[in-house]
């Protein structure tokens, strides 16, 4: 009786663990997406700055609402235009104040070559919010960037680990 | 004629050289996070683990005034997620999805799965609420779905079924 339970048991966990490794998907990256008040600006901020490219366009309700991807390597930004948005309030800070405001706070890239990623910026006229700092902790140094309407872009470099 | 098309040719070259060394200072970027500023670490951990298979592999304090970071990573996916002890919410607060992009900012972090329906059924078998179920976004080529995270960030999964 004992035995027979056990097995009863045992088969009902290997039914489970087998519909869990069917069931759920490995998930990967695809894209983190920002609401914007100026879609041009915005675009045009992320393709000069950054090397990103536009990749596709969904407009819908009129041209109310606008989606663009743009992709630069494996990473995909959506920017999102909504003629209704509104800004939080507070408006998020400038780094490493923008995390004072609950929610998604920035994106963050990584470059083989923090100086020269930097330098490369500085020649395209953006300026540092946070220039390189090291956080040892977890094996990074990294500066800050804003684009055009204040959302925040870390870049990094992997010192250790 | 020749000699025209030679120099134009030189020329094309000449200018593509001057431009290379300034690409080759740009080095190129590749996605490393997305970070999120939370009000209960615990608890939006323990969700991101729970529905979404996430593992931590770092913790971090910062500054010494409270501030902790902690890294989770879902697949190719890493996230930070920020507690600061003096962080406030945004009023009014971001809508949930699929009216996240009513405020102006970061909206969505978007997942990527080879089967949407299936990782559909395992999150319900979890007990989470879809905020908007399976959507088709012909011209973006993508069927999505959105969970929102018990802070109300919007995760968005996508299978792309296009080009």
């Amino acid at each position: 009786m004992r035995g027979r339970a056990r097995i009863a048991l045992l088969g009902l966990s290997l039914v489970a663990a087998s519909a869990c490794a069917a069931d759920a998907p490995s998930l990967n990256h695809f894209l983190v997406g920002i609401s914007v008040k100026d879609l041009k600006a915005e675009t045009d901020w992320y393709v000069d700055k950054l090397g990103f490219k536009l990749t596709k366009e969904m407009s819908v309700a009129n041209g109310r609402v606008i989606f663009r991807w743009l992709t630069q390597g494996n990473e995909r930004i959506e920017l999102v235009y909504s003629a209704t948005a509104a800004d939080t309030a507070p408006v998020r800070a400038k780094p490493l104040g923008h995390v004072a405001l609950h929610g998604l706070a920035h994106v963050a890239l990584e470059t083989t070559d923090l100086e020269a990623t930097k330098k490369a910026l500085i020649a395209k006229g953006v300026a540092l919010a946070v220039d390189v700092t090291e956080v040892k902790d977890l094996g990074i140094k990294a500066i800050y960037i804003t684009d055009p309407e204040g959302n925040a872009v870390e870049i990094i470099q992997r010192v250790s680990g | 004629m020749k000699a025209f098309a030679r120099n134009l040719m030189l020329g094309m070259l000449g200018a593509g050289l001057a431009a290379g060394p300034a690409l080759a200072a740009d080095p190129p970027l590749s996605p490393f996070m997305v970070a999120i500023s939370v009000a209960d670490l615990q608890k939006e951990t323990d969700w991101y683990v729970k529905m979404l298979g996430a593992k931590v592999v770092k913790d971090a304090d910062f500054g010494g005034a409270g501030t902790h970071f902690r890294w989770l990573m879902i697949g190719t996916q890493r996230l930070e997620l920020v507690y600061s002890p003096t962080a406030k919410d945004s009023n009014p607060a971001r809508p949930k999805p699929p009216g996240h992009a009513g405020l102006h900012g970061f909206t969505h972090v978007t997942l990527a799965t080879p089967d949407i329906a299936a990782t559909k059924a395992a999150l319900v078998a979890k007990g989470a609420t879809l905020a908007l179920d399976v959507t088709d976004v012909t011209p973006l080529g993508v069927r999505v779905l959105y969970l929102a995270d018990p802070e109300g960030n919007a995760i968005e999964i996508g299978q792309q079924v296009g080009s």
